[in-house]
Parts: C-alpha cells; structure tokens; sequence
C-alpha cells in the first residue's frame, strides 16, 4: 500500500522535515537483522512489507503529533530504533508509519550522587557508554549489537549485556520510564512511586516490544567506572563440571563482570588461539574430527578460500552427522571469567573465584584468553557473511532455566536442532538460580524455499523444545514475529492479563500491531 | 467455626462458589476454597457479584473475602537452584522456620509483623527488610503461578530472566487479587552464612546519611543489611555483614566508630518510601529528625537498605501513603507522582483481566 495523499499532506504539515516516504528509506526500514530476512534477502525476494512512511522525531511534540496523525487516518505506529532486532520486532503487518526515535538521543542528565542517568529512547548504547566513561561512569550494558541498538529498543526487549553477571540484564537496571499512550497520554514512571502505587507498570513496560506506548525516556543506573579489571581463561573436564562452577560461583555472592562458558565445539571456535598447551579441543583425534571441523575452525579463524568453502558446504549439508561426532569426541570446555570494580578488588574477587572453580577441575591458562576474549568479543558478528555466501544461514536461539533443568533444556534443544543444522553453544548470562544458552547454529540449502523450509522448522523444533525441557523460549532477543506462536506456551493463559494492558493503554490496537499478543 | 449470624446477606455466594466458608463474629463472609478449581469458584462467585475481591489477611476486613488457609504449605526448597516454593497463605514465620531446617535462609522479611503472610509480603502488601541486593519483588519472587476469576491458571517455565513480552505476573500482584491469586510463588534463598554485627553511635542523622550513603556506593553486594534508627539526640546505624561472598567486611568501616547497642524501636505501622541520594533528600531527613515543639504524627524515622541508587526511608505512625502525605512529611513530589499513577491501578484492576 502506498502512501495514501491526505496522510501524505498531514505528516509533511505537522511534522516538515521529519517524514520520509523515499523508496529508499522505505526500502531500508522495512526490516531489522531478522536472518528469515537477510535469507530472502541473499535470494533476491521481497524481505518485508514497506510501512507507508518514516518519521525521524526529534521531540516529545512530534511523537505526540505523529500519533495523532495515524489514529485519525487509522494507520498504525511502529517505535523503532536502531533496526538491529533478531526477531522481526518492527515489521509492519498492516499499514504503518514507523517511529524513528534516534534522532532523540541526549543524555539528558547525569545524577552522579544518585547513579542515574536520564537518556533519550533513541540513543545508541555505545555513543550512551562513551559519554558514561568520559565521565567516570558505566552502564555496564554490553550487547554484541551495542554499536547499532538503542537504549528504547533495550528496554522494550529486555536486552541483556555481555557483563550482565555483575550489572544485570537491561530490566533491572531501568529505574524510570517516560512513555506516551494512545489512551493516557504521557505517562512518567519512576521506580518508588510505581511500588508506592502498586501498579508495577515498569514491570509491564518493559519488555512490551511497542504494543503499549511509546518509551522516549528511560532512567538507567549507572555505576562507577571499574579502575581495574581482571581476566582468567579456564578449562573444565566437562560441561557439567562448568556448570556447576558458575552455579557456586554465583550462589557464594560473586559477581563476575564476564562469565562466559562454551560448549566443547564452540571453546574451539571461539577461543582455541588463546589458550595455551592441553587447551580445549586437544583431545579431539584428529583422524576422525580433523577434517569434519577444520573448515569451520578456518572460518572461525577467517579462513575463506575456495578449498575452505567447499568443506563448508560439505559441513553443513551433513549437521547431524557433524553434530553427532562432535557431541561423542569433545569434552573439555572453556571458561572466560572477569571481574571489574575499584582497585584491588577484582584481583580479589579473581582469587576466590578461582579457589571455588578448582573444586571442579578448573585449569588456569592465565590471562591471556580473558583479554583475548575482551578484544576481540564483536568480531564473531562479522562472521556470518561467508555462510550467507555460500546461501546458508546463520542465527542464534536465547533459551534459558533453571540450574536444575539446564542439562536437560542443552540436550533437548540438541535433540531437536541438531538434525537440521550445525550447531554449537555458550553459556553467558547466569545467574543463582539458573543460566541461560546460547545456540549459535547454520544451515545450508541451495534452493530458497528448501533454506526457509530449514529455517522454519528449526524455529517449530527449538522453542518447542525448550518450552518441553522446562525453559523459556527467549532470554533477551525478545518475541517479536518470529516467536509469538510460541507465546500461549510461554505464559500459559497470559493472553487476557496483556488484553486487560493493551485495553488501558492502547484500546484501539495503534502500536505495532500483531506483536506479542495483539491482533495484526 | 464460629455460630452464624441470624442474616447471612452473601449465602448465595456461598452457594456460587461451593466452597467451605465461615462467618466471622462481625458477620464477613470468608470462602475457604480447598484447592485451585475451588480458588477460582471463589474469585468467580465475587465477581459475578459485583464484590471487590478480598483476600483474608492481606485487604481491609470489609465485606466477603477469600481465605487462602488452605495454602499454606512450604512445598519445597531446590537446593541446586537456591529457591524455596512456598504457597501464598502461609505466615512468613512459618517460612522462615521451615527454611531453618535447611542450609537455607530468606534474605526479605516483614518489617512489622513477622505473622504477614507470604502473599502480602510478596504482593508489596506490607513492608519488607531485604538484604542487599534483594530489595526489588523482581529479585526474590521468580515464579509464581496465578488462578484467575475465569478460572484459568497462569503459569511460565521456570527461568531467571526472560525476553517474552511484559512480565505479567509482577504486576498481578501489584495488583492485588483482580488478575488473580497466586497459588505457589517460587522466593530466591541463599545458604545460611556467619554473620557480623556491629552497632555505630552517630551523633546525627547527617552523619548516619553519609555512612550509609558509603555503605550504598561501596557496590551492590548480596552481603550486608543497613539500617538506622535516627532521633534527634542522635543515630544508631547497625549493619549485619553475611560472610556470604567470601569477602571481609571493609576494615575502615568496622574501625571508623566505638560499637553501641541497638534497640530495635518499637513496631508501629509505618509508610515506607524509596529516596534517592542528593542534598534534597538530606535535607527532607535533617527537617524530619529535628526535634519539634508541636507532637507530630511522625512517630520514628528508619532508613534501611542503602544501594548506588539510594535508600528506603520508613515513617512511622502512618497506616497509609495517604495519612503520611496528608501530614506533609513525603518527600519531594512522591505524593504528587504516586497520584498520577493510582487512577492506572483502578483501571488495570476493573473488570480483572479483559
């Protein structure tokens, strides 16, 4: 549908400088980093509906405007951010003007005695943490996606860090919301008077993914920025014995800035330079994995020529197979422990973190994985090119329980991905009582619908395996289109408490319609 | 059981929900479901009766309520993920003594009535004393499973944390019974430690400020309880360090005062309300703790739980928000703030979920 000429007219009086409706713009704001879309994408096909038009607001004035506007011409609203989003979070699935918050990026104001800073939605995460740190601060908020996600689109997916064992996911660092209603108009939420009125609407902001307002503010605390920091590599016999490191590790009342552990196959690929002798992966026989694995450790280690993508293909026609050898020869896993705080402590911290990991067979390999690790921790994002060269794809999958169930929530997932595609795991964001898992898995077909048949049913299999093993379906990417099927199953009888917010806030369904639980 | 009254205005409800019920000597009706099914007979049976729902124990004692008596287990505590499960009825000091058998310990607890049940305390229904870190619901209640006036249950896998949509459940306890009651909740436990205790003399309540605000920006370990008792002639701040994260407690803390007594203050209701660091909220504790020519229904001042962010300050002689605003002692514009929230709460809660 095309933008339709009295709507055209309005947007361009109301709000002169601020509307887009360029083919281009249109084009390039349709979709966010869905990988279903960058694999129509590789195939030359349509990725996603165009919304009707783009307004960049610069102000709360505008964003008050623009909604105005499409409930009156009854178009929706979709807030969008940075379009960094893995889940189809901003797809329009009915006509749509989209909210371009990043124009809307100030650090408003920096309480340094309360450690709260005040940001704009629209603000980027790194530009946000350059400015923190120039002034003696940290939000401590590090995704992968940190270069290209806003601090709006943070808190409407409850975004989680690569430090989020010492500072937190991004729900619990939100300590107030200012956000705009169809319904109520401007809403100001902060933490004390939201618990003295009883209404826990921080709780139910964040995380709504657009579906109830529009977050143009948000209130993060901030902590002092660390003087030190202080990184070991570790090598465990098992998973299980990893596990059971992090568990007691967490439940002794540490808080270790980065506690990353990798499933064998995934030590090798993400760290094997790093560490030292008997590292992680040397007890792989070389006789009968050597040749399966070496084009993806050269993959890994940038590798990519002819010979290499040939043995790729052959890798991720045969997933099963490949995942099968792998579970049965790798059992070693690595482990990147950190800590960061004011001096002296994280060396500390390291040495008693380091004295309850020996009771499960921790080798120490020093610094240098840490560090390794800390440098390089963005590039494997850059990684996925080559793969959808080859017309593969590559995508990750956020589960998480329990400490309990965590065994049994790998191995289903294992069970019933493992057949379709290649894949391998992290352990990242932990916490006393449970961690989550990062699945990073590829797949390859020549034909696109054959490659979106794949990645479909990888995505039928895997949430629904997670959700039989006991854990939730998503840890920090959020639901979006992709995993809204998934929601009934998530929050069993859930539909009609989010009915009862949507009837509140927006009742005419104008906000990024057909997400979570609402109607397209 | 006690008699009946002679009028029984709600035997119809009794009826509806078919479940046990009782009258209380005032004439209230009280339903006592069993179970889960008889839970939400009971919520229904209000509902279509126009009634607010009440939950015995947690809502004023006006009119028919619902007794949560029959929930009122400890189920289980999960050693290898640190939670206890423990149903909504059941009075906190029957928790903790449960929890006592274990290797276990609840870092929150009532800080007036330790008879308050699991629910209320959960719900955010009277005033709690945590730890830190464990002050925030979302910290210490990670699961809960919800019956709705429909009749249907609520329920998630088990996680920490999740990215799936708003978390519903916070806010249906917020919220009271109107989305629903919770059934079991899910609390965080962590191992029962050595303790230290001192007790400081200050000679103020600008002095007991800043310590705590020390204490709050030293980080934001799970390992100490802070609180103070400030009078005009003077502050007594006593800390509890749990040896749980395996780090001493900082020595210049311990050494900067002479060790005093502590003597709890008597328990009286009281408003308790988070401020931030700043001058301003320095400012509104010195006005609070002078001492003043006319009595003041401010009966005691308590300021416990200091993070990065700033501390829990408790008003005594208060039953509600509204009698502390009504006696100017809130501070900044909370009351002005909290008012332009409380209309949202009546309008999430009408007509339960939609």
């Amino acid at each position: 549908m095309s933008l339709p000429n009295d709507l055209r007219n309005e947007l361009s009086q109301r709000l002169p400088g601020r509307v887009t409706w360029s083919s281009a713009a249109l084009h390039a704001y349709r979709q966010d980093l869905w990988p279903r879309l960058q694999i129509r994408k590789r195939f030359d096909l349509s990725t996603a509906p165009e919304p009707l038009a783009v307004v960049q607001v610069t102000d709360e004035a505008d964003v008050e405007v623009a909604v105005q506007v499409a409930r009156a011409h009854g178009v929706a609203i979709i807030p969008y951010g940075a379009g960094s989003g893995v889940v189809g979070g901003t797809i329009a699935v009915r006509p749509s003007i989209l909210l371009d918050l990043k124009r809307m990026a100030r650090l408003v104001e920096l309480d340094e005695r309360a450690h709260v800073a005040r940001v704009e939605a629209g603000k980027l995460g790194q530009e946000l943490e350059t400015e923190l740190r120039a002034r003696g601060f940290t939000l401590g908020h590090y995704p992968s996606s940190i270069h290209c996600s806003t601090v709006g689109g943070y808190a409407a997916t409850r975004s989680a860090g690569q430090f989020s064992s010492r500072y937190g996911k991004f729900e619990d660092m939100v300590e107030g919301l200012r956000v705009y209603t169809p319904a109520e108009g401007w809403l100001e939420i902060d933490r004390a008077a939201d618990e003295a009125a009883g209404t826990a609407l921080l709780d139910a902001f964040v995380g709504s993914e657009g579906t109830l307002g529009i977050l143009t503010r948000v209130d993060v605390r901030v902590h002092p920025a660390p003087a030190e920091e202080a990184y070991r590599g570790l090598a465990f016999p098992t998973l299980e014995d990893g596990w059971a490191a992090m568990r007691d590790l967490l439940q002794a009342g540490l808080k270790p800035s980065v506690l990353r552990l990798y499933d064998p196959f995934d030590s090798i690929v993400a760290l094997k330079h790093s560490f030292h002798g008997d590292t992680p992966g040397a007890d792989v026989d070389p006789l009968s994995l050597g040749a399966l694995l070496s084009p993806l450790k050269d993959l890994a280690d940038g590798v990519f020529g002819d010979v290499q993508r040939k043995a790729l293909k052959r890798v991720l026609r045969h997933p099963g197979v490949t995942n099968r050898l792998i579970e049965k020869a790798l059992k070693r896993c690595a482990l990147i422990l950190g800590f960061e705080g004011p001096k002296g402590q994280p060396a500390a911290d390291m040495s008693r973190a380091l004295a309850l990991a020996g009771r499960y067979g921790a080798e120490d390999h020093g610094e240098g994985p840490g560090w390794h690790w800390l440098s390089r921790r963005h590039a494997v994002s850059f990684k996925q090119a080559p793969i959808y060269h080859l017309g593969g794809f590559v995508d990750t999958m956020e589960v998480a329980t329990s400490w309990t169930s965590l065994p049994q929530l790998y191995q289903a997932i294992r069970d019933a991905v493992g057949p379709h595609v290649f894949l391998m795991a992290h352990f990242s964001h932990a916490y006393a009582d449970g961690c989550s898992i990062y699945f990073t898995f590829a797949g390859l077909r020549d034909q696109v619908h054959d490659a979106l048949a794949l990645y479909d049913t990888v995505w039928e299999v895997g949430p629904s395996a997670a959700l039989g093993a006991g854990g939730t379906f998503g840890h920090h990417h959020g639901v979006g289109l992709l995993k809204r099927a998934f929601l009934p199953r998530e929050v069993e009888n859930g539909a009609p408490l989010f009915a009862r917010l949507k009837a509140t806030f927006d009742p005419e369904g104008l906000l990024n319609p057909g997400k979570l639980w609402g109607t397209p | 059981m006690t008699k009946p009254p002679v009028n029984r205005p709600h035997d119809d409800l009794v009826t509806r929900a078919g479940v046990p019920s009782r009258y209380s000597t005032d004439g209230r009706l009280v339903l006592i479901p069993g179970d889960e099914p008889g839970l939400a007979r009971a919520l229904a049976a209000l509902v279509e009766a126009g009634l607010p729902l009440r939950l015995v124990g947690i809502d004023p004692d006006d009119g028919p309520a619902v007794s949560l008596a029959s929930f009122s287990r400890v189920t289980g505590v999960r050693a290898t993920d640190a939670v206890a499960i423990v149903e909504p009825g059941t009075p906190w000091s029957t928790f903790e003594a449960a929890l006592a058998e274990t290797a276990f310990e609840c870092p929150v607890f009532p800080a007036a009535d330790p008879a308050a049940l699991v629910l209320a305390v959960a719900a955010g229904r009277v005033p709690v004393r945590a730890f830190n870190p464990f002050g925030p619901r979302a910290e210490w209640v990670r699961d809960l499973r919800l019956v709705t006036p429909q009749g249907t249950v609520v329920r998630s896998p088990y996680s920490p944390r999740r990215a799936t949509g708003p978390e519903l459940r916070l806010p249906a306890l917020a919220l009271g019974a109107a989305w629903g009651v919770s059934t079991s909740l899910t609390v965080r436990v962590v191992p029962r430690s050595p303790r230290e205790e001192r007790v400081l003399a200050l000679p103020d309540a600008g002095a007991a400020f800043d310590l705590l605000e020390r204490l709050g920006a030293s980080g934001d370990e799970a390992s100490f309880l802070a609180e103070a008792h400030v009078t005009p002639k003077g502050s007594r701040v006593r800390i509890v360090w749990r040896h749980l994260a395996l780090r001493e407690p900082p020595d210049d803390l311990w050494r900067a005062e002479d060790t005093a007594t502590w003597e709890p203050p008597s328990v009286e209701p009281f408003v308790a309300v988070r401020v931030p660091w700043g001058d301003a909220t320095r400012a509104w504790l010195a006005g609070l703790s002078k001492p003043r020519r006319k009595p003041s229904a401010l009966s005691g001042l308590r300021l416990w739980g200091p993070d990065r962010q700033g501390i829990t300050a408790e008003l005594a002689g208060f039953a509600d928000l509204g009698a502390a605003a009504a006696a100017g002692v809130l501070p900044g514009d909370l009351a002005e703030r909290v008012a332009r929230l409380a209309p949202l709460r009546a309008r999430l809660t009408m007509g339960g979920p939609a």
